[in-house]
Order: C-alpha cells, then structure tokens, then sequence
C-alpha cells in the first residue's frame, strides 16, 4: 500500500458510495488513505454492499476500530476475521486463535504467550542480531539492491528459528504465506485463479507443519512447535492434530506477511523527507522511533468481526450478523489521536497509542519478539549504513489484508571504518 | 432439516435454476445416500451448501442435468432420476481403502466416500486432513507423506497407495 498525504487534499474528492475497499489493486495502486481520511471526516461508520446479499461495515476512527477489536462479547471472531472470508464459514472458527473468542481463546493463548513473553523471548536477541548481519552482510556497498527482498527473509530467521523449522524450507515458507494472504497479486497467483492460490498454499503450507510436528515427537528439545502441541494437555482436552497444525500456520502467518513491511514502509519514507540521517545518529530515539514506525506502517491493514446483536457503533446501527471492518491503517492516522498523522516523527509521543498489533484479547502474540527483532534491525542498520537512496519504485503487494512492499530497490552506502 | 429445504438451499445459488435432493438405496448398499440433482450452471454448490447447511444434509454426490425429468402430472419423476457415476470399483470391507473411506465418512460426518472422491470437495478443508493423518498413523500405525493427502491426490485410493508404498519401504 501506498502510504500517502491526502491530508493535502479536501476530503469531499472522494464518492464514497463508488469505493471498493475489497478490491486488491485499490489497495496496491490506488489510495486507501484518501478513502479512509474522507470516511472519518464523512461516514466514520460507513456500508458497502458487495452483492445484493451480502455487504460489510467499516470502523475507520481510532476509537471506534479499538473498541470492535476490544469488546469480543459484542463482536465475535469465530464467524473469520478476513474480508476475503466475507459471507463464508471460516473453517478454523473456534479452533484457530484468531478465530476464537474467550474463554476458550483464553486457554488456548496463555501458554504461547508465556513462551513469547519479553523476559522469554529476550534470551534470543544474540541470535536474531547474528541472522540480522547475515543478511546485512550480503549488501554490497554502493551497489542497488531488493531491501524488500532481505527484509522478507527476516521474520523466518526469528520464528523459524523458535519453532525449530528446516532452514532449506524457510524461502518456501515465506512464498506460500504471501501466497495465502496476497492470492490476487500477479507475482503470486497461480494460473489458475486466486481462490486456488489460496486453497493450494494452505494445503501446502499445514502439510510442511503437519510434517514439522511429525518430526519432533520424543526428540527431547523444546521449542515453540512443543508448546503448541502440548497446549491443553494438563488442564483440558488436548488440541486435535488439526488445531495444532491450524495455530503453528496461524503464528508463522503472523510474523511471516507482517514484520518486513515496518523497514520497508519506513525506509520509503526516511528517503523520501530525508529523515535518515537524523534518525539513524539519535540512538536514544530508537524505541519511540520504532513506534512511530509500526503506526505507520501498519502491516495489518484490518480484521473483520460480526456483531453478536444489534449495537450502536458510532451514530449508525449495527444488526446482529452484520460483518465490520476494523481498519487498523486507518486507526493509525486519527488526527484526534496522532496530531498531523501523515507525518512520520520519531519523537511521536502519542506513537506507542498505534492499534499496529491489535488491542484487547487478540492482541498480536508476538509483539515482543518483533520489537526485539525491530530494534536489532535499525541498530544494525543504523550502525552498518551512513546513507540510503531509493534505486526504483517501491512495488506494492495486492491485498486488502497486509499493507505491503513487493520489491524496493535501495543503494546504501556503508559507513567508513574509524581508523 | 427436510430434503425439500437443502434443495431450496441449492436453487438460491447463482447459475441453478432447479435442484432436487433424494435419498438414495442403490449408492451404497444398506444406506441411505442424499443425491442433489441440478440443473444449470453452478460453480461450486458443494461450498455454497457448506457454509449454510450442517455437514450431514450436504449431499454426497450432485449430478448436473440438461433438465428434470418430469411424469405426466408435470412432477418430477424421482424413479427416472439417474444413480450418481461413482469412481472405480467397490471396495472390499476390511481393506485399506474401506477403512480409510470410513474413516473420512466419521471425520466429514458424510454418509459415504467414493474411493476417488476429492477429500476437499466433500467437506474437507487442511485442517481435517490434519485429523485425517493423524487417525491414519494412530488407527492403521503408519505415516504418509503429507502431502499426498493435502495436494498430490486427495482421494482414499491415493491415499491407500502412499499407504501400501509405505509399507513396501517398512518391509524392504
């Protein structure tokens, strides 16, 4: 997704009652932005009819987005959370995270959560710095290449690594995550269509889990895979095989299709207002700067809830079924919560507000671990890289679900030892 | 959940004009098999009756139609209905085959499996299959390569063969 300024432009350009936010190429080529700046200004709560059947609402201000993530007993996530579900059953309702609501969700979280928790996943930071300078050590100084392509291979190097997968899998992994997440995109489709992308790379994807949980049973080492297989196992039934295969692809889709696009985003950006250099020399500003970072960035561009009865939301009623968009990029640029919201400001203070993981009981599992994995990022980028310069157009991702960057070429020019 | 209301079901989706649902006793000896008959155009009606209908009113075969037959009084004459084309050979009870099509048939909660029916056009979806190969190396103590259930060919004959080679490979 484009990340753009239509502040400079008056909201009543766009006709509201044309706009598609389903549609992929809007959210590649077109301006999502505008759309959801001209919707908070017009109809915070706004109606598309995708057939005559069938339609969705969208939560666009921040509070409204925060509060149908938070109250899970108004809006359910069993019925799926994603607007390419809209108006079938999601499969994994009730049996995938996500798709769960407390209690049971409850359950099912607390022991992942306590295997990511800071304190836990802290002890990493060694490795995830060494994978980090792997792949910065490819980059050759002066010479254009994908930073979208080395940042793709950064979530696998950390979850990969946690959940004790093959590293020759690792590069397919991360094509079949944004095969499933992206399946209308042209590098990504397959010939034949992309229901068919999606529904392959999911087989594909819970078959190389199924077979990584296979793998391990009884070889003695613990990791985030053994967690997951052992949820339930003291306090209540066991997860069925499917369930355990359903959450391991829910975890690896998580931080797979999510964490490159905040250095890819953000690297545009740093370019484009010549905001590098300020940044990159001001280590105390690393952790507000990662913040504002992810706010504007917003990888997760929305989950969908049902509503589970008849509600106000904003000044329109919501009808019990009715689907809503929470759109968390839109959230991230409420004026009344992020003052002049399309500037990127390291010093942001109100930065640490962004809904970029959720809020309430979906909060993103893994937000410790990709804070970890962000801030071991700019350091050593900081540290390895005096100066950037884009070296092409930034390719975006076709998805209404992940706001992403494809490819953006960048040269970087590497900082002179000190002699 | 009357047959009359699944057939509804299935004349509201886009491209079917007219639909009927009869169970059958000549699919599968000593049950009753549901059978939906279409006419028109449908695109997946399989799908679009699994997310508005519980898994045992989907009917096991759907057999497309240039038109109903009709009797004299202008009502559809069920008896002229064809038998649904099934796959293959019948399959012996104990064999691998008939315990993997039992097997599927509980984990679905479809009546019956054809030995070359799509796992995924059923009512399977990744999830099951993972329940599917889970119970395969519990219940038949072997393990299959994934994906030959999840891709490679999902049918209960394509599975009982990654089953036999697996035995084969065991006994070499």
């Amino acid at each position: 997704m484009r990340l753009t300024r239509p502040s400079e432009e008056p909201v009543d350009l766009v006709d509201l009652d044309e706009v598609d936010l389903i549609d992929p190429v809007l959210h590649a080529e077109g301006d999502p932005h505008a759309v959801w700046q001209a919707m908070r200004a017009r109809e915070p709560v706004h109606w598309q009819q995708v057939r005559p059947d069938l339609g969705f609402w969208s939560a666009t201000t921040y509070e409204d987005v925060a509060t149908v993530l938070r109250d899970h007993t108004a809006f359910t996530s069993e019925h799926g959370t994603l607007l390419n579900l809209l108006g079938r059953t999601d499969p994994a309702g009730g049996r995938q995270l996500p798709a769960t609501d407390p209690p049971r969700h409850t359950r099912m979280r607390s022991p992942i959560q306590r295997a990511l928790n800071g304190r836990v996943v802290a002890n990493h930071r060694d490795v995830i710095r060494d994978e980090i300078r792997f792949l910065f050590a490819d980059v050759v100084d002066g010479e254009p290449f994908d930073f979208a392509e080395l940042t793709g291979k950064l979530p696998m190097a950390v979850i990969g690594t946690l959940m004790g997968l093959d590293r020759d899998d690792w590069p397919h992994l991360t094509f079949l995550t944004t095969q499933a997440v992206a399946p209308d995109d042209p590098e990504y489709v397959r010939p034949e269509g992309a229901q068919a992308t999606v529904d392959r790379a999911h087989r594909e994807l819970f078959a190389s889990l199924h077979e990584a949980i296979g793998r391990r049973t009884g070889n003695g080492r613990t990791d985030l895979i053994d967690v997951l297989c052992k949820i339930g196992v003291d306090d209540g039934d066991p997860l069925r095989a499917g369930e355990i295969v359903s959450n391991c692809y829910s975890v690896l889709l998580g931080a797979n299709v999510t964490t490159p696009h905040v250095p890819n985003s953000t690297m545009v950006e740093l370019i484009e207002r010549g905001l590098y250099a300020r940044w990159a020399s001001d280590p105390g500003l690393l952790d507000t700067g990662i913040e504002e970072a992810l706010r504007w960035s917003s990888p997760t561009s929305h989950f969908i809830r049902y509503a589970t009865r008849d509600l106000e939301l904003g000044d329109v009623t919501i009808q019990e079924g009715d689907a809503v968009a929470a759109w968390i990029g839109s959230a991230n640029r409420d004026a009344s919560v992020f003052p002049d919201p399309f500037t990127f400001d390291v010093r942001r203070r109100s930065a640490q507000r962004h809904l970029a993981f959720g809020v309430g009981p979906h909060y993103c599992l893994g937000h410790a671990l990709v804070r970890i994995t962000l801030e071991e990022f700019f350091r050593e980028l900081f540290a390895q890289f005096e100066h950037v310069e884009l070296a092409g157009e930034p390719d975006h991702l076709h998805s209404n679900f992940i706001a992403g960057i494809k490819h953006l070429p960048l040269t970087a020019t590497r900082r002179k030892p000190l002699s | 959940m009357e047959l009359g209301e699944v057939a509804a079901v299935l004349a509201e989706q886009p491209g079917v004009t007219e639909a009927v649902v009869v169970a059958r006793h000549d699919v599968t000896p000593g049950e009753k098999v549901l059978v939906a008959y279409v006419v028109g155009t449908p695109s997946d009606p399989r799908a679009a009756l699994a997310s508005r209908l519980p898994r045992h009113m989907i009917p096991a075969a759907f057999v497309v139609l240039p038109e109903l037959p009709l009797t004299r009084a202008g009502k559809v004459d069920r008896a002229a209905l064809p038998a649904p084309a099934r796959g293959g050979s019948t399959m012996d009870d104990g064999s691998i085959e008939a315990r993997l099509a039992a097997l599927w048939a509980d984990t679905l909660a479809v009546e019956h499996v054809g030995r070359h029916d799509d796992f995924f056009d059923i009512g399977g979806n990744s999830l099951l299959a993972a329940d599917v190969l889970e119970r395969v190396r519990r219940e038949l103590s072997v393990e299959v390569p994934a994906a030959r259930l999840f891709f490679e060919n999902p049918t209960v004959a394509g599975l009982a063969e990654a089953i036999h080679e697996e035995g084969s490979r065991t006994c070499d």
